[in-house]
């Protein structure tokens, strides 16, 4: 079930507000339905939050409650969002003006598996080992420097591939019906193949 | 060619790898990629290093603007409404810095990066916090600031040295 991205926005920043502005426990429970498909990620949350009940409960702080409540809406709304919305209907409420976010949407998983080749292979090369914050600070570079060579690259070709104009949007027209320059430059042509026939004196 | 055309694909394409290294960081998709990714300095780092050359890459008036617009529309989509405020108002303060001090050069990456991460790493705190019904004191609210312009600044020094190896190397433009 993919849902429009304009009515999905809508309906995501009604349960932001209520979850916000309210204390009550139904914006946190209407989102566990849409999770239904993903058992894992259900039974953390419900141990996170019978924990978090718990423990808050015996250091009598029932009060702060509310903020577990918060974040886990939070944390299943971005959950919900990668399921439902149907990001390519972006295009049907933006236009052309879309076009360059859902080129963006289609090269998240690309990126993705750039990131984790680029990690594999740094830790393959032993670059990682025994990584402190002094050292990482000098291997960011070391890291990013492969992803970002390919970010470039694929921004460049992509300029390109998004200029090419193609006309006609590649359907097969024969025209049937010429127009003067057309049948002028044909009886150029004509005149040139039957003034070489002519003898020469 | 169109010179708008390719700032927007420029600036979608570099929000994009921002927001895959982010995503990859905090979610962690493989054990291996989680290990060094769950890491809280380079979940802070990596994402800012790939904006900051990405200002540089498209160098042109609206560059950061639209990769605050194109960030905060994906984060929309994601429902992460408290980023989307966050990336849009980081983008605009980073285009008026852009303003006075351009888009290459040393000056300028340290500058514009210092203030994409001062306002958006204070902001996404204030904000977040605001969307759990609660406001951050000020006083933690300058110290993140300060420790975000710091960092932001020490990411534009990597981020001008990584562009400007690209720029003699002749794969940036």
């Amino acid at each position: 079930m993919k849902i429009n991205a304009l009515f999905g926005l809508a309906s995501g920043v009604l349960f932001a507000i209520s979850a916000a502005m309210t204390s009550s426990p139904f914006p946190l429970i209407m989102t566990f339905p849409f999770l239904s498909g993903r058992k894992r990620v259900l039974v953390a949350e419900l141990l996170v939050i019978a924990s978090s009940f718990f423990l808050l409960r015996a250091m009598d702080r029932s009060s702060l409650f509310v903020f577990t409540e918060r974040t886990m809406t939070y944390v299943n709304l971005y959950l919900i969002a990668s399921i439902v919305i149907d990001k390519a209907s972006v295009l049907g409420f933006l236009g052309r003006r879309g076009i360059p976010l859902v080129l963006a949407l289609d090269y998240f998983p690309y990126f993705l598996s750039v990131a984790s080749d680029v990690v594999f292979y740094a830790r393959a090369r032993e670059l990682t080992s025994g990584l402190g914050p002094r050292k990482l600070f000098s291997l960011l570079p070391s890291l990013a420097l492969p992803f970002i060579v390919e970010v470039v690259r694929v921004a460049e070709n992509l300029y390109v591939a998004y200029t090419v104009k193609l006309y006609g949007h590649g359907t097969r027209q024969v025209v049937i019906r010429p127009s003067l320059a057309d049948l002028s430059f044909l009886a150029y042509g004509v005149l040139a193949l039957c003034l070489s026939f002519i003898p020469r004196f | 060619m169109n010179e708008a055309t390719r700032l927007w694909v420029f600036a979608a394409i570099f929000s994009i790898a921002s927001y895959a290294v982010s995503a990859g960081l905090s979610l962690g998709t493989a054990a291996y990629a989680a290990s060094i990714f769950l890491d809280p300095v380079v979940n802070l780092t990596l994402p800012l290093l790939i904006l900051s050359v990405g200002f540089q890459a498209i160098n042109k008036r609206g560059g950061a603007l639209a990769i605050g617009i194109i960030t905060a529309a994906l984060f929309a989509l994601s429902f992460m409404f408290f980023l989307t405020i966050t990336e849009l108002i980081a983008g605009a303060l980073t285009e008026v810095s852009a303003y006075f001090v351009g888009y290459r050069g040393l000056k300028a990456s340290t500058i514009n990066t210092a203030v994409f991460g001062l306002s958006e790493g204070a902001l996404s705190v204030e904000i977040g916090a605001l969307f759990l019904h609660y406001a951050v004191p000020a006083l933690p609210l300058v110290a993140f600031a300060v420790a975000f312009a710091a960092l932001g600044a020490f990411i534009g020094y990597l981020g001008e040295s990584i562009s400007s190896y690209l720029v003699r190397s002749g794969i940036m433009k």
